[in-house]
């Protein structure tokens, strides 16, 4: 509830700040709705991954976690269930930001295009942030670790995406914007909501790269969850 | 009785030590089972193993038939108190319940009879709806209890579930873990209170450094660790063991109180009548004689020293 609060509060401000202020006014509604967009999903990427980082690792550091596998509850029962409840948090933070979409858009005719790329977006990278987190926590069991190593990751992914056109010069750097998930969402949203290219056709470079990153954290969440079977529930007595 | 747990050379190891060191054991259907040892005996350890939480370096061990690595099938048919156990604070204790019967595939329209019968059981029915967190640590207890008989085990696995509790909370535990073995269910408790064990269980087994020291009922395990009979007697004068002169056995704990004698005697049953003879006939006022039996602590230490 806290959560939603503060996204609310969030998304307020910004959403005030680009209507009223006279310097972010003066911006196109195309680019005011993208920037909107990039708020929504980074609000929503952060307050998630924080949420993510605990939910399993809570199940250790209260020792809930001996009592729940000692009943025939299955690893991936588990872990499908604790995503189901990172991505209703995330279809609550979308929710909130619905009004803001809509007043945003307000003739723009982008509504749909804005709140579908949105949550076809946000979906996709949430799953996969969710994804790695889940299994940094069966690596690390430590919810202090997890979050440090979790925003670290969502650093590392979204400070080159917030900066991308002074690094498009360099190679490297445009490796690293083609890999990575969170640059490839903003892109995707510019795409749409600047460039008018609504399709999904007209997206799948955007959308490819995601995909792939979905796999590789779905392939590592397996990977942390085989090792995890192998340590046992209690790493050390 | 068939073995409803048996144990084969597990072997479990935590880095360079030896938590659980060859281990063998049978424990019957519908017996209560003490299992024993000083801190870091493995009991912890052992417990986790046959419950599936920890994986077993070596070493085989099959419940009611299922092997380790049929953990599903081991679950459905355990109940387990593990020796830390978190609880949902924000949960009521019915909620905690639901949770569980949940896990377990238990429907819900038999919940609600389910749910009241553990309750009632554990003493815990007027609180069904208050929240965990507000609960004592013996309620809890309690609870834990109600969650591990929620699938209606054959097997209960107790690791300490009476710690921390007062007098009045450990024997309403203990009351309860005598019906629910009564009814048949097979107990495994490992429990640092001796007179619980001792006062509990049917069948005991000590372990030290991880390797079974000794097993067996309280008798056999007495017998273990006395190669003779122990008597005791308490005699009116002053009586020292010397003005016998070569008699067979062993004379010990000898102390003289005002004008009584106590010592404690080791020898054959037909030595110690034979003693009473030359006491009586050398005019000697014997008060007391019987044989002195070890309590579970005894044992415990003479085993774990």
């Amino acid at each position: 509830m806290l959560w939603l609060f503060i996204s609310s509060l969030i998304f307020s401000f910004t959403s005030y700040l680009l209507l009223t202020d006279k310097e972010l006014s003066l911006l196109d509604q195309t680019e005011l709705l993208w920037l909107l967009s990039k708020i929504i999903i980074g609000v929503a990427f952060l307050i998630v991954a924080i949420d993510a980082s605990s939910i399993i690792t809570s199940e250790f550091e209260k020792e809930t976690a001996e009592s729940l596998f000692i009943t025939p509850l299955k690893l991936k029962d588990l872990l499908l269930g604790k995503l189901l409840a990172s991505l209703t948090l995330w279809g609550q933070i979308f929710i909130v930001a619905v009004p803001y979409m809509v007043v945003t858009s307000m003739g723009s005719g982008l509504l749909w295009g804005f709140a579908g790329y949105v949550a076809l977006l946000g979906s996709l990278g949430i799953t996969a942030i969710v994804m790695v987190i889940f299994a940094i926590s069966l690596l690390y069991r430590s919810s202090k670790n997890t979050l440090t190593t979790s925003l670290i990751i969502l650093l590392a992914f979204s400070i080159p995406a917030f900066f991308s056109s002074t690094l498009t010069t360099n190679p490297m750097a445009q490796f690293f914007a083609m890999i990575n998930p969170v640059d490839n969402i903003f892109s995707s949203l510019d795409n749409v909501l600047v460039d008018y290219h609504l399709s999904l056709l007209q997206n799948w470079n955007y959308l490819l790269p995601l995909l792939l990153f979905l796999i590789l954290s779905a392939v590592f969440m397996f990977f942390s969850a085989k090792r995890f079977q192998k340590e046992g529930v209690i790493k050390n007595d | 009785m068939g073995s409803v747990i048996s144990i084969k050379n597990l072997t479990k190891s935590y880095g360079s030590t030896k938590a659980i060191d060859d281990l063998n054991m049978e424990i019957a259907q519908g017996e209560f089972f003490g299992f024993l040892g000083p801190n870091g005996a493995g009991k912890t350890t052992t417990i986790r193993i046959l419950t599936g939480i920890i994986k077993v370096d070596k070493g085989e061990a099959l419940i009611n038939g299922f092997g380790l690595e049929e953990k599903e099938k081991i679950a459905s048919i355990i109940g387990v108190i593990p020796e830390s156990h978190g609880f949902y604070n924000w949960m009521s204790a019915w909620e905690y319940l639901q949770f569980f019967a949940d896990l377990y595939g238990i429907k819900r329209n038999k919940q609600d009879a389910l749910f009241k019968s553990l309750l009632q059981q554990v003493d815990l029915l007027n609180n069904k709806y208050s929240k965990i967190g507000t609960f004592s640590r013996g309620m809890r207890q309690r609870l834990g209890l109600a969650r591990a008989l929620i699938n209606s085990p054959k097997i209960l696995f107790l690791d300490e579930p009476t710690l921390g509790l007062d007098p009045q909370g450990q024997e309403d535990i203990q009351r309860l873990l005598k019906r629910l073995n009564q009814d048949g269910v097979t107990i495994f408790l490992s429990s640092h209170l001796l007179p619980e064990v001792s006062n509990l269980c049917s069948k005991i087994a000590i372990i030290s450094k991880g390797k079974l020291i000794a097993q067996g009922t309280l008798d056999e395990l007495r017998r273990t660790t006395h190669a003779k009979e122990q008597y005791y007697l308490k005699i009116q004068g002053d009586f020292a063991p010397s003005s016998l002169g070569k008699f067979p056995g062993k004379f010990f704990n000898v102390s003289h109180k005002s004008d009584l004698s106590e010592l404690t005697y080791e020898g054959s049953l037909e030595d110690a009548n034979e003693l009473l003879n030359i006491l009586k006939t050398e005019d000697m006022n014997v008060l007391e004689f019987y044989p002195a039996t070890d309590s579970l602590t005894d044992i415990f230490l003479k085993l774990t020293k």
